[in-house]
């Protein structure tokens, strides 16, 4: 159990951002009309969100970032700490935190780094931030946790287009003293590795001609070594036979109880998976709230889409709220902030 | 559960097709595909409370082998 409590670290804004261009599922040209119903239903998700050719992950960030800093009134000289969590990096090398660093005009004076993770980035990227945070006085940080899925995601393969959609955001934390104590519980099981991943292209499988051609997997499933590979019911039952219990320890570890909760906060993998996480806890679905929806499983950012999305009016000034990120790794995260007001801008739209 | 009710609650998961029974052999169903294997794995998790594995989904060639399955696994 890698169990943390960090205290001195606020957080003190969120926003998070789409591209403008929707694509809907129903329209999808390589399933029958009839297959698309069965899957829009229990995928639970209608519309998906996919950022143009030019558009990086740490382009919606950067501007989910901009416009918090702006809204917040905190100066660009102020920020000490920048974490940038995605799959989708700008550039194999170098590292995109730098980038980012630079593009949003801070100083120098600001470390800067990446974390490659996805579905449980948002809440591994928070606990890193606050213990770092936790340890530096009178400082600021920014987590930018974002992916562009689209860019790995073959068109023709059913099991994958359906699902994922593009989103970037931006966290504002801050040392402070007096802020409640943040609990997080993190895992990771790498016999798992290949239920999610893009094969080719890295050190294991380098990018080869071969890497690029397409193959019939099965029936509506077309990709190359060099496109996501995602194995649903392998996922499923990570969910419910690690994920799940997972949650629970944690429960009962922090003599947590449910009730006490405001919101959970999960990361969107589809419907079928949500709903039975909600079913299994034996919470309230109005708690849990999901955007698949209308912003589909947008990988790292799922946890802050949902929490602009469905929470930006709702959210009492004072608010326990379980955040659970699971998934590619495979890997997982569980963690438990008391937030005190926090600015939560309206969803931000990136046009182009 | 009932085998019979089971039997209907699946059945229904696969609304496009007619005459599911007991002995459906499922996986040879047209619209059968790792979706619907995964919409039937979550509805068994949901009716009986036991998480049915890719492998023994496989291992199932009709409903009633489902049902058997279920019902091996309450017990032990």
């Amino acid at each position: 159990m890698a169990y943390l409590n960090i205290k001195n670290c606020k957080l003190s804004g969120i926003a998070a951002t789409i591209p403008a261009k929707e694509e809907h599922n129903t329209s999808y040209p390589f399933l029958k009309e009839k297959e698309k119903q069965v899957l829009v239903k229990n995928v639970g998700i209608n519309a998906r969100r996919i950022a143009s050719k030019e558009t990086t992950a740490s382009d919606l960030c950067q501007l989910a970032a901009e416009k918090l800093l702006e809204k917040l009134n905190w100066k660009k000289e102020e920020i000490n700490l920048l974490i940038f969590v995605s799959q989708t990096p700008d550039f194999i090398t170098p590292g995109t935190a730098p980038i980012l660093q630079h593009r949003l005009g801070l100083s120098q004076n600001c470390l800067a780094f990446d974390i490659n993770l996805g579905c449980s980035g948002y809440v591994y990227g928070l606990s890193v931030i606050a213990g770092i945070l936790s340890r530096m006085p009178d400082a600021k940080g920014l987590l930018l946790v974002g992916d562009k899925s689209s860019q790995l995601v073959s068109k023709k393969d059913k099991s994958t287009a359906l699902l994922f959609s593009d989103a970037g955001s931006a966290t504002a934390l801050e040392y402070d003293p007096s802020a409640a104590e943040m609990h997080f519980d993190l895992y990771s099981d790498g016999a798992g590795y290949d239920a999610i991943m893009v094969k080719a292209g890295g050190g294991r499988y380098p990018f080869s001609e071969e890497a690029l051609v397409e193959k019939e997997i099965s029936e509506g499933i077309r990709r190359s070594d060099a496109q996501l590979i995602l194995k649903g019911l392998d996922i499923f039952n990570f969910t419910l036979k690690k994920v799940v219990p997972s949650m629970l320890t944690f429960f009962d570890n922090n003599n947590i109880d449910k009730n006490a909760v405001d919101y959970f906060l999960f990361h969107q993998a589809n419907k079928l998976i949500n709903d039975a996480i909600t079913r299994k806890l034996g919470i309230d679905k109005t708690k849990a709230p999901q955007s698949l929806d209308l912003y589909g499983n947008s990988s790292s950012a799922s946890i802050p889409v949902t929490w602009v999305a469905k929470l930006h009016e709702s959210t009492p000034a004072a608010a326990t709220l379980f955040l659970s990120g699971f998934g590619v790794g495979l890997s997982w995260a569980n963690a438990l902030i008391k937030v005190n007001n926090p600015i939560c801008l309206e969803m931000i739209t990136y046009e182009n | 559960m009932q085998q019979d009710q089971f039997i209907k609650e699946i059945a229904a998961e696969f609304e496009h097709e007619k005459n599911i029974t007991a002995e459906t052999k499922f996986q040879q169903l047209k619209s059968w595909d790792s979706m619907h294997a995964l919409i039937v794995i979550a509805r068994i998790d949901e009716l009986c409370n036991v998480m049915l594995s890719a492998d023994d989904l496989k291992k199932a060639k009709t409903i009633q082998d489902l049902y058997q399955m279920v019902i091996r696994q309450k017990s032990s």
